[in-house]
């Protein structure tokens, strides 16, 4: 055996060849399709990209604003009904529990766009290297979003975390602010927006000044503020928009040539898989192969319609190879791509005869009697439907926008389920539409048990 | 003194440079003791009488003192001195030696065979060779906890996933499948759950190359099963043994990779010799091993409508289409249909081998060909190959060894698991009668939907795998090598998914006739590892030194296509013939890890032994500045039974060893860039614009995680090894978990990683092990095998729980898998309504504050029983595994389709005890169709309610197996070295009071399957 000095002398020089190495050893690069925090906003390209990825996410991949929030308030009034889907008895049957996945979704979805809304604000609060159309336009689309966000949030479930910030470490333990602070944040982004954002007057997709300036009037009327509401919808039906932005056809309304549309999901070149067909659509109309309409409207609703109403004549389908539960929302045409291309439809979120009716109602509150009627004349006449009598009592008038709201924006974006909710009108209503199985704590959503969890400093609304 | 028996060890002994071995008894046998040798063909007349010397050493080139030697049959006898040596006159030249050897097995030699002779000991249990991180060890030597389970242990059963094979063997580790679909995933746990959300798995190594412990098809086209095991691609027939490292000494070397353990799989090497041949074919039959009793139309129909009576509803069009449309007539076993096949296994394996002293070869080449019980298409073909190459230089110094391996697998299954629909109405039409394609009633989810539907869904896996690894040492001195590990692997999983227009699009699928998916998977990894082995020796100490390093690079990545509307069903392979692609993505991920380890082993006198681990790791799954970790063992064994005390006074004792370990290791199982906050492309265009997402919440703050492991053990053999014991006791404390540490949704995000500061958790257990050897005799054997594990997890501490989003989850003093339910009180007699306890007395019901922790997923002990039977050429292997699991989610677990009354079908226990009229002391609830509503919230508590938690103990025959080895005569007369035949069974039985499909998968998934089969080896 050599001597033990020998090895130990041929060891020493091979370790310092081993311990020569360390950190550049577990050195990476970023993942080669992916931008990190630091870098995701440094140019104008690439805050462009991060303005479309907000409405891919918003508009396109959600699954929100075009499935979501039709469907589910919808069943939770007195809209629409489905066949055997045990997913949806909990809406129907106004008995959610916090555990509820889709309602967990209408949470969820929001809140992530806001999270979005406001990295992008707190990254261009300075960005000395992108231009200002560039900045102005990523800041107005970030408000845009993150009130449509909230005032979502604000209609189905109440009181909700104000969440203003990126930092997660902050934004998990914040407690739900009252409706009135969420709203005066709505209305201030929503009024940022109306400036920062383009002023073109097309619509395309895009939220431009007319869009904020819809979605204001929208808040305002759900936050009783009727003077701007009336205001706001006023600019839009009789302001420098007027003959660009006009009610259409009965027909046209839904097509993507529509003038009506103040903003839509645009099918055309957005998502991989829709092209000229929409969500409501798909959701709607059913599979020719199927037995049946899966989603049908309510006996009440059908006879909500006066006679001779083209929306009645229009809008609602029937399913032939079934009877009866088969009439179902035939808004859109499209269940699936159109092979010409010529009917393309696009899924519309904000349209001009809402307007005409947060015109009435606002009028309406205000006293201002005959210009609510008018307004509402104006719907009734596009829809074949004769005037209403000058003679009416506020009262009246009011109920005559609930009716007209009712039979105009059906199966678009749960308004019907909002309406009821903010007017009071909802025990009245629904009390009597679903007899014992309501109550009238339903009016909001359950906060998400997960998030209950997760956040001790939330609160439950009351009766879950 | 010349040891030229040396020339012909075995190559693995130059691969460790002299380390710790096999115990070889070197003979040199002549005439003129110690001063030259005799040829090997002998040189002396042949009847002569003749003084035989020789020496006993062991491959320490110790000699071995007080070894017997008897010439066979006489009392000539005499022992070796203090240096190893003897000598014996015998007769004649053709006399046999018998040299025996406490703790050794005994050898016959023949006095003639003068020359060099390596006479390889049959192995003792004390010089098993034990296959340890970075070299072997014997289980003698061993400071670590290892359990060992042999090749012949996998092969014997007859399944596709090896790793499975290691179910119920091997104490301290439990193992469970997913389900019993074809290339399903296998959850693995050694002594329990170490980590609270990073991975769980164990470090899984294959001749040193590591592999990926779970799947990598992250982009899936769908398929039966889900995420595809990655351990399907080993072919059970290619492995010698698998070795399972647990305690903090064993598994130090590998570093945090090792925090849950580590599975060590060797495969065969070939042997220097003739070229032997061998072939092994066998065929069976599988099935699930449980249907479960659910009711028939007429059962049904009456219920559903008593459920409609007791909620005071009229069944009508809408609410019970079953009813009213469907009919009684029809009738269909759904679980026949959907799982209830018998089908075939063919598995063949062909294996060459042979070499000279200086090179060694062997070749495996498998094939497996196996047919799943789901409903449609369901298939796997496996082949595999590999070659392994030894060499060593004509002077020994210079050794160098190369492993090719390569799988080539293909699956076929239908579009999913479509295991719930065995709960649909048995009246559900399944053919529409106008249009003859699988009926789709009006409802948009399943319940209405004809399970043919997946007819028209096929999905088509090709998997490939190739490792390649390499090793070339360099012996600088006798006692030193320095070595060169390589290694290259390579996984590619590529699938397509066909939706044909006979599947019922959901309501979200947005083709109008048909889609089909296409996903490419990859991944690869250099794994580099130079390494140097340092042995020395003073007297009785000997010091063995290794050091090295790792260099480990792994990509992965793939991509994923959606093509729709195909103009013909036939062109769906054709992603050129879709009338549009509709989705895409890839993805791409990098990992490096790099270490610097370090071994020393200290052995003094053979009988007290200690172990010093160190090794830094650095992953770059954590930010740059927190890479690093430093990890470290020490394992020290103490042989009592070399001790004079215990030879003298406890001559039953035949091996005693005490051994203890401690040590600190860590975890990075957490996944890439999670420092990192990432913006990728969102997932769709916008109006002709494509966009950028936040797709990953980044905390650059966390770091390595810990966990303090310690261990103490009696090794004890008693009766000359007849019984063989290992007793265990291990703690293994966590601390800074890392977990994804969940958010409240309203930060837009579900969860981040972070470290659980100040929280504690432990695992605490025993584990036992013991073989007997009840009967040892020429012709018959009987040995028993037994192994039993019990631990308990418990959350020690974690600072102000109340506050943190843990604070429903978890409770300190209970395990980290504690159930949180509802407490189930009573069924309400007079309503029937299911009842549970307000906890906190406040007359409401909530979630938050009214479940109790209620016992664990844990198992409360688990193992194996084994009993293996020889006689003469017959052997039979019958293997009972055992867990008992007092909890686990039963049929009723918080599942809608499991209610009875709505429209599924549900089996007949459910309707035990139901409550029916008012005044009924019931144990289950009333019937009702509905989901919501009063009724609904209360189903769903009791679904979430202690009621729900079922014992999932069970005691299975895992495996048995028959075998008959041919006589050596009757195998020469057909040219044959052997011929053996047997019959193969797996999980033929399983002893229960589960009520589910399966207490091994509990809830509801395709349950594993019986397999039977018959088989052929031969060797020429």
């Amino acid at each position: 055996m050599k001597s033990p000095a020998i090895g130990i002398s041929t060891l020493i020089p091979m370790l310092g060849l081993f311990l020569s190495s360390c950190e550049k050893f577990v050195d990476i690069d970023p993942p080669t399709n992916s931008f990190i925090a630091g870098t995701a906003f440094a140019t104008d390209e690439l805050v462009e990209a991060n303005i479309a990825g907000m409405y891919s996410y918003n508009l396109i991949g959600s699954a929100y604003h075009d499935v979501y929030r039709h469907i589910y308030p919808a069943f939770s009034a007195d809209e629409l009904l489905h066949f055997n889907s045990p997913e949806y008895d909990q809406f129907v049957y106004n008995s959610l529990l916090p555990s509820n996945g889709s309602s967990l979704t209408m949470w969820r979805i929001p809140y992530h766009s806001i999270y979005q809304s406001n990295l992008m604000l707190s990254a261009l609060a300075e960005a000395p290297n992108i231009s200002e159309n560039v900045r102005k336009e990523a800041l107005g689309v970030a408000r845009f979003f993150r009130a449509l966000s909230y005032l979502n949030l604000v209609s189905l479930f109440g009181d909700v975390p104000l969440v203003l910030t990126a930092d997660v470490t902050v934004s998990g333990s914040l407690a739900r602010s009252p409706k009135l602070a969420v709203y005066a944040q709505i209305i201030d982004d929503l009024t940022q927006a109306k400036v920062l954002l383009r002023h073109v007057t097309k619509n395309n997709g895009w939220a431009t000044e007319p869009v904020a300036a819809a979605l204001l009037a929208r808040a305002y009327l759900y936050q009783e503020q009727w003077e701007q509401a009336a205001s706001e919808a006023d600019q839009l039906i009789n302001g420098p928009l007027k003959g660009s932005l006009a009610l259409e056809e009965i027909t046209q309304v839904f097509l993507r040539s529509s003038q009506e549309t103040i903003f839509a999901i645009s099918t055309d070149g957005s998502s991989r898989t829709t092209i000229g067909h929409t969500n409501a659509g798909r959701y709607y109309i059913p599979s020719p192969s199927a037995r049946g309409a899966s989603l049908f409207f309510t006996d009440d609703f059908l006879d909500a319609f006066e006679e001779g109403d083209q929306r009645r004549v229009n809008w609602v389908n029937q399913f032939t190879a079934r009877e009866p539960f088969n009439w179902y929302p035939y808004k859109y045409k499209q269940r699936s791509t159109p092979d010409d291309g010529t009917l393309a439809e696009n899924q519309v979120l904000i349209r001009l005869a809402e307007m005409y009716l947060i015109y009435a109602e606002a009028n309406a509150q205000l006293g201002r009697l005959s210009a609510a009627i008018n307004a509402l004349n104006t719907i009734r006449g596009r829809a074949g439907l004769g005037e209403l009598p000058p003679s009416l009592s506020k009262e009246e008038v009011l109920l005559a926008v609930e009716q007209e709201r009712r039979v105009e924006l059906f199966s678009e974006y749960g308004h019907r389920w909002v309406d009821l909710i903010r007017t009071g009108r909802a025990d009245a209503v629904l009390g009597a539409h679903k007899g014992s199985s309501w109550k009238s704590d339903a009016v909001l959503y359950p906060i998400p048990e997960q998030d209950l969890e997760l956040n001790r400093n939330l609160t439950q609304n009351p009766g879950y | 003194m010349k040891f030229k028996c040396s020339y012909k060890l075995p190559y693995h002994l130059w691969k460790q440079g002299g380390a710790v071995l096999l115990t070889v008894i070197c003979i040199q046998v002549s005439a003129n003791a110690y001063t030259r040798t005799y040829p090997v063909t002998g040189a002396l007349p042949e009847t002569r009488q003749m003084t035989v010397h020789g020496v006993v050493v062991d491959i320490h080139r110790n000699p071995l003192t007080g070894v017997t030697v008897t010439e066979k049959g006489t009392n000539n006898v005499t022992t070796t001195n203090t240096r190893g040596q003897f000598s014996l006159t015998v007769p004649h030249d053709s006399a046999m030696l018998h040299i025996h050897y406490i703790g050794h097995a005994s050898l016959d030699v023949r006095a003639s065979d003068a020359g060099d002779i390596i006479l390889e000991v049959e192995r003792s249990v004390l010089d098993e060779v034990v296959v340890i991180g970075y070299g072997e060890s014997t289980r003698g030597e061993l400071t670590g906890s290892v359990s060992k389970v042999e090749g012949k242990t996998i092969v014997q059963q007859p399944i596709q996933n090896p790793v499975m094979a290691l179910q119920g063997r091997v104490a301290g580790v439990y193992i469970s499948t997913t389900s019993g679909n074809l290339g399903a995933l296998t959850h693995v746990r050694i002594r329990g759950d170490n980590t609270v959300l990073s991975s769980p798995h164990p470090l899984y190594i294959i001749d040193g190359v590591p592999l990926p412990s779970t799947s990598i098809n992250n982009y899936d086209v769908g398929g039966a099963a889900g995420w595809i095991s990655p351990f399907i691609n080993l072919n059970a027939a290619d492995i010698e043994s698998v070795e399972v490292l647990k305690d903090a000494d064993a598994t130090a070397i590998y570093g945090s990779r090792g925090a849950n353990g580590v599975i060590l799989i060797t495969t065969k090497k070939g042997k220097a010799g003739p070229t032997r041949v061998s072939a092994d074919i066998y065929r069976g039959y599988q099935r699930a091993v449980n249907k479960l009793e659910l009711l028939n139309t007429q059962e049904y129909i009456q219920m559903r409508r008593d459920a409609f009576a007791a909620d005071g509803i009229a069944p009508s069009d809408i609410t019970a289409i079953d009813i009213v449309e469907w009919g009684e007539e029809r009738y269909t076993d759904l679980q026949d249909l959907l799982f209830g096949d018998t089908e075939s296994i063919t598995d063949a394996q062909l294996n060459v081998q042979g070499g000279t002293n200086h090179t060694t070869f062997m070749l495996g080449l498998g094939f497996r060909d196996e047919n799943g019980v789901l409903m449609g298409k369901n298939n796997q073909k496996k082949g595999t190959a590999r070659l392994n190459v030894n060499h060593r230089s004509s002077d020994n110094r210079f050794t160098t060894s190369a492993t090719l391996a390569y799988t080539l697998m293909k699956m076929a299954s239908i579009g999913a698991d479509a295991f719930e629909y065995a709960w649909l109405a048995p009246n559900i039409p399944l053919l529409d009668e106008e249009t003859g394609l699988p009926y789709y009633g009006p409802s948009g989810s399943s319940n209405t939907q004809s399970p043919l539907q997946y007819t028209y869904t096929d999905t088509d896996l090709k998997n490939y795998q190739f490792v390649g690894s390499g090793t070339i040492g360099y012996q600088v001195l006798d006692n030193l090598q320095v070595k060169l590990d390589g290694a290259f692997t390579r996984l590619d999983y590529n699938g397509i998914g066909r939706y044909r227009s006979g599947y019922i699009d959901n309501i979200w699928a947005t083709a109008d006739k048909n889609y089909a998916y296409f996903s490419t998977n990859y991944q690869y990894t250099y794994n580099i590892e130079p390494q140097i082995n340092y042995n020395v020796s003073f007297g009785k100490n000997k010091f063995a030194v290794l050091t090295g390093s790792t260099f480990q690079h792994t990509i992965s990545g793939g991509q994923f296509i959606e093509g729709q509307d195909f103009p013909s069903e036939l062109l769906m392979n054709d992603l050129g013939s879709a009338s549009r692609i509709s989705n895409y993505n890839n993805s791409y991920n990098e990992y490096k890890f790099h270490s610097l380890f370090g071994r020393v082993t200290y052995n003094f006198d053979d009988t007290y032994f200690l172990n010093a681990t160190f090794r830094r790791d650095g992953s770059s799954r954590f930010a740059p500045d927190r890479r690093f970790g430093n990890f470290w063992a020490l394992g020290i064994a103490w042989i009592l039974s070399n001790e004079q005390l215990v030879k003298d006074n406890l001559s039953f004792v035949s091996f005693a060893k005490l051994r203890s370990s401690y040590g600190l290791t860590g975890n990075d199982g957490i996944g890439n860039y999670a420092y990192m906050e990432t913006f990728g492309a969102a997932n769709h265009p916008y109006n002709f614009t494509p966009g950028l997402y936040a797709d990953r919440l980044g905390n650059p703050q966390f770091r390595w995680e810990r966990t303090n492991k310690f261990e103490v053990a009696l090794e004890l053999n008693l009766f000359n090894n007849r019984i063989t014991t290992t007793t265990a006791f291990f703690n293994h404390s966590g601390s800074n978990q890392l977990v994804t540490y969940p958010t409240a949704l309203q930060t837009g995000w579900s969860s981040y990683v972070a470290n659980l500061d100040g929280a504690k958790t432990r695992n605490r257990g025993v584990e036992f092990e013991f073989t007997t050897h009840n009967i040892k005799t020429t012709d018959f054997n009987w040995q028993t095998t037994f192994n039993i594990t019990t631990y308990k997890n418990t959350l020690v501490a974690f600072p102000n729980l109340s506050a943190t989003v843990y604070a429903n989850r978890y409770e300190v003093g209970k395990s980290l898998n504690t159930y949180k339910r509802f407490e189930f009180d009573h069924i309400d007699p007079e309503t029937g309504m299911p009842l549970v306890v307000d906890q906190n007395g406040d007359g409401m019901i909530t979630w938050l504050d009214d479940r109790i922790s209620y016992g664990s997923s844990d198992p409360a002990y688990y193992g194996g029983l084994g009993n293996t039977f020889r006689y003469k050429g017959f052997e039979l292997d019958v293997f009972f595994q055992f867990v008992k699991r007092p909890y686990a989610n039963g049929y009723i677990n918080d599942s809608n389709s499991s209610q009875p009354g709505i429209i599924f079908n549900v089996p007949k226990f459910l309707l035990e005890g139901i409550w029916r009229k008012p005044g009924d002391q019931a144990s289950r609830p009333r019937l009702s169709t509905q989901n919501s509503g009063d009724f609904g919230v209360a189903y769903d508590r009791y679904g979430n309610s202690t009621a729900a938690i079922e014992d999932a103990s069970f005691m299975r025959l895992k495996n048995l197996s028959l075998s008959y080895t041919v006589p050596a005569q009757f195998a020469k007369k057909l040219k044959l070295d052997n011929l053996r035949v047997y019959l193969l069974g797996q999980n033929l039985l399983t002893i229960t009071g589960y009520k589910g499909y399966d207490p091994e998968t509990p809830g509801f998934y395709t349950p594993p399957l019986k397999v039977f089969t018959f088989g052929l080896q031969v060797t020429l």
